[in-house]
């Protein structure tokens, strides 16, 4: 075994040992997935005891526009076929489905309102709390639109108001074109535009036209994404256990007795690999129990239909990870503390991160423009950036091998002057190197 | 016969010359000791030798070759800020370190258990190295180093926290290594188990080479001749006694330039001194070490011009 693969598979074994490690790993979903139920649940149980507390919205139709028949039409419910379609299959999956789709119900039900036939019938079952609110059509309605509102001062201000001003815009609305426009035009004129029978088409550079399919596009998207915030996660936990590591053999003085026998690059390579390694382990094993490997596993299945994109994703990630540990660990080891090893460490984190999470819509926007193009040949943006600009397929594969070997000399540099400065900073116990120092080591490297 | 060569060696930090212009040898079959005060760069000669930090000019050869990463396998190093994985088991830290060393993990094993039955801590291959006293994990450490079977040993400060017994038993073991060919390098300040083991040795002050080579002509050369005399009654003040220094019943008296024991002996006779005891001094080592140190100390300018070639 070459000496970088006994210093990772030291690294990684007594990494996924360690009891910390084990507690975090399996312990994180109990407790996450602990803390999400109790998030989700308080707010169910409430709009549940809203709903079950839900009274009538008192109408008084002064004018004569409104008609019974839209007013048992609008109780019987006004959620629409997707809407409809997407709570059956909610309310067959997980108990997070059933409650969600609960939720959604609660949300798609219909209002009922009940007509009185004069405003002191109304305000009486307002006052006496048959009713939390009553609208009054006044006799000018058709004239000047304005209808009243009358509410019981302890009204919620919230959701249920601007519902129950929605249902009676849609009841007036229904009961005017009542008999005055052809049934047949109804739905139209209160459903111009129906997303579920619309369709979208790209036209190419060569005038091939083809159906746009949005879902397609999304779960391209998601590849991506997956991958982003999957480099993000392995740099932000992969680092913190290469710090850990470094300041505890700096502490203990093996590193010394290390350093006699590998190089130190070698050293900062085997350590990078073997706990991205655990990292990355950690992370799945997150994403698993936290039943996120749905989509995972929909980029798995995509990646299957898209090789391109996957490797073009993992090409990135891998290089990326590479560069950002090596050079986080670098500087990380020049810290004469845990703390400060962090701060130096997270330097780099925030230069690979922040630049494209400013800039992502841009780069989406125009995936070739010079602001796209700039942050993906760099390489402390090019991570991030690239995967994006992949997922929008309209990268020229010239494009993508410049991001890549620009990347690749990236990691060269960043091992050859973190391996430098990790020489520099582990052999000084319990001081920091002088700015001189440091620029002496980088002449060397 | 495998030699090490320091040739010209300069490593300067910042203001601070850590290794000025050192050059010497180091041969197999003996044991060889680095000397010097805390701070005087041996440390710095050992880190190069290591390829653990590089020199600004200079050389080391290995039979006449520039000593490489190559050769990191052929070097067993036991730093004096050592260090072991406290939380480990001792079995698995001692398999890592001779995996390092290019060794599979069924042979690092094998080799790791005989050793720590050789340094009687058979018993202890399954317990975590903090549950170690001081000195069997020093006793560990020292296996660590062994356990390649390494032909060129460095061992820096190999006996401090050891007890009398244990000091024996790594003595015994550099002896034997060095029997086997092994060229072996100690730095300790422990002048008398350097009196004991060493052939030759080098002494660094302020980075310079001050001192180097067989022991006993370097005590022949700068150690002052003195000779232990008892006896019953007054002892004259000699022409040829530089001083003397009382030692219970005892008195050592140093001999000026050119005078030897013999000419004591006649002086003392012609005298008449009824002489009860008379013992020639072998200039213990630490006193050269001493006087050669606070020597350099007043006059600067003598460094260097001490360091003979006297290899």
């Amino acid at each position: 075994m070459s000496k970088i693969g006994v210093v990772m598979s030291r690294e990684f074994l007594s990494t996924v040992k360690r009891r910390s490690y084990l507690i975090i790993t399996f312990g994180m979903p109990f407790f996450v997935s602990l803390y999400l139920g109790l998030v989700a649940l308080l707010p169910a149980l409430v709009m549940a005891q809203s709903a079950a507390a839900k009274k009538e919205i008192g109408l008084v139709d002064e004018a004569g526009v409104v008609r019974q028949e839209e007013i048992s039409r609008l109780a019987a419910g006004a959620a629409t076929p997707e809407v409809q379609e997407l709570t059956n299959r909610l309310g067959s999956g997980s108990s997070g489905g059933r409650m969600a789709a609960a939720i959604l119900k609660g949300v798609a039900q219909g209002a009922h309102f009940r007509a009185f036939a004069s405003r002191e019938e109304g305000l009486q079952a307002l006052r006496t709390g048959v009713i939390e609110r009553l609208y009054v059509v006044p006799k000018g309605y058709l004239e000047s639109g304005g209808v009243e509102t009358y509410r019981s001062k302890d009204a919620s201000l919230g959701f249920g108001r601007a519902r129950a001003s929605e249902s009676l815009e849609r009841l007036l609305s229904r009961s005017l074109l009542a008999g005055r426009v052809p049934e047949e035009l109804r739905p139209r004129i209160e459903e111009p535009l129906r997303g579920a029978a619309s369709q979208q088409y790209s036209v190419a550079a060569d005038g091939t036209i083809e159906p746009l399919d949005l879902q397609v596009r999304i779960a391209r998207m998601a590849i991506p994404g997956v991958f982003a915030v999957l480099f993000f996660m392995s740099i932000m936990i992969s680092s913190g256990y290469l710090l850990q590591g470094v300041s505890e053999e700096k502490e203990n003085r093996v590193i010394e007795v290390i350093l006699s026998s590998v190089r130190p690059d070698q050293l900062l390579f085997g350590k990078l690999i073997g706990l991205g390694a655990a990292g990355l382990l950690q992370l799945i094993v997150w994403l698993s129990v936290a039943s996120l490997a749905t989509s995972l596993f929909a980029a798995a299945a995509l990646a299957v239909l898209d090789f391109k994109l996957f490797f073009g994703c993992m090409t990135f990630f891998v290089l990326g990870f590479l560069m950002l540990g090596s050079l986080m660990t670098g500087s990380g080891a020049l810290g004469s503390t845990a703390r400060e090893s962090q701060q130096m460490a997270a330097i780099w984190s925030t230069l690979t991160i922040l630049p494209p999470a400013l800039t992502w819509m841009g780069v989406l926007d125009a995936p070739n423009g010079a602001l796209a193009r700039g942050l993906g040949w760099f390489p402390l943006t090019a991570p991030i950036t690239m995967m994006l600009r992949l997922g929008t397929g309209q990268v020229p594969w010239w494009d993508v091998l410049v991001a890549i070997l620009c990347l690749a000399a990236g990691v060269y540099l960043a091992v050859r002057v973190s391996g430098a400065l990790f020489r520099l900073g582990l052999l000084m116990y319990g001081k920091r190197p002088t700015l001189k120092e440091i620029a002496r080591q980088l002449r060397h490297a | 016969m495998a030699e090490l060569t320091f040739s010209h060696l300069r490593k300067a930090y910042a203001a601070t010359v850590a290794s000025d212009d050192v050059s010497f040898e180091v041969r197999s079959g003996e044991v060889f000791g680095l000397l010097g005060p805390n701070g005087a760069g041996k440390s710095t000669l050992i880190r190069m030798l290591m390829d653990i930090i590089a020199p600004d000019a200079g050389e080391i050869l290995l039979d006449g070759h520039r000593l490489g990463p190559k050769d990191r396998d052929r070097i067993g190093y036991l730093p004096e800020e050592r260090g072991l994985y406290r939380k480990e088991k001792v079995i698995d830290v001692l398999i890592y370190f001779g995996m390092l060393k290019g060794l599979v993990r069924a042979a690092a094993r094998q080799r790791a258990l005989a050793w720590l039955d050789r340094v009687d801590l058979a018993a202890m291959a399954e317990r975590r190295v903090d549950q170690m006293s001081k000195g069997q994990q020093q006793k560990v450490q020292i296996a660590g180093t062994l356990l390649h079977d390494p032909s060129i040993l460095v061992m820096d400060e190999p006996f401090s926290g050891l007890d009398p017994m244990n000091t024996v038993l790594v003595r015994d073991l550099l002896q034997e290594r060095s029997r086997a060919g092994c060229i072996v390098v100690l730095s300790t300040h422990q002048m008398p188990l350097v009196e004991a083991l060493c052939d030759r040795v080098a002494m660094i002050h302020q980075g310079r080479l001050v001192l180097y080579g067989p022991l006993e002509e370097i005590r022949r050369q700068d150690g002052e001749a003195s000779v232990l005399v008892e006896a019953d009654g007054e002892i004259p003040t000699l022409d040829i006694a530089a001083r003397s220094e009382r030692q219970g019943p005892r008195v050592r008296i140093f001999l000026k330039p050119g005078a030897g024991p013999r000419d004591l002996m006649e002086r003392m006779l012609r005298h008449g001194v009824p002489l009860q005891h008379f013992e020639v001094v072998r200039t213990p080592l630490e006193e050269i070490f001493v006087r050669t140190v606070r020597r350099l100390d007043a006059a600067p300018a003598e460094r260097g011009a001490l360091a003979g070639a006297r290899s």
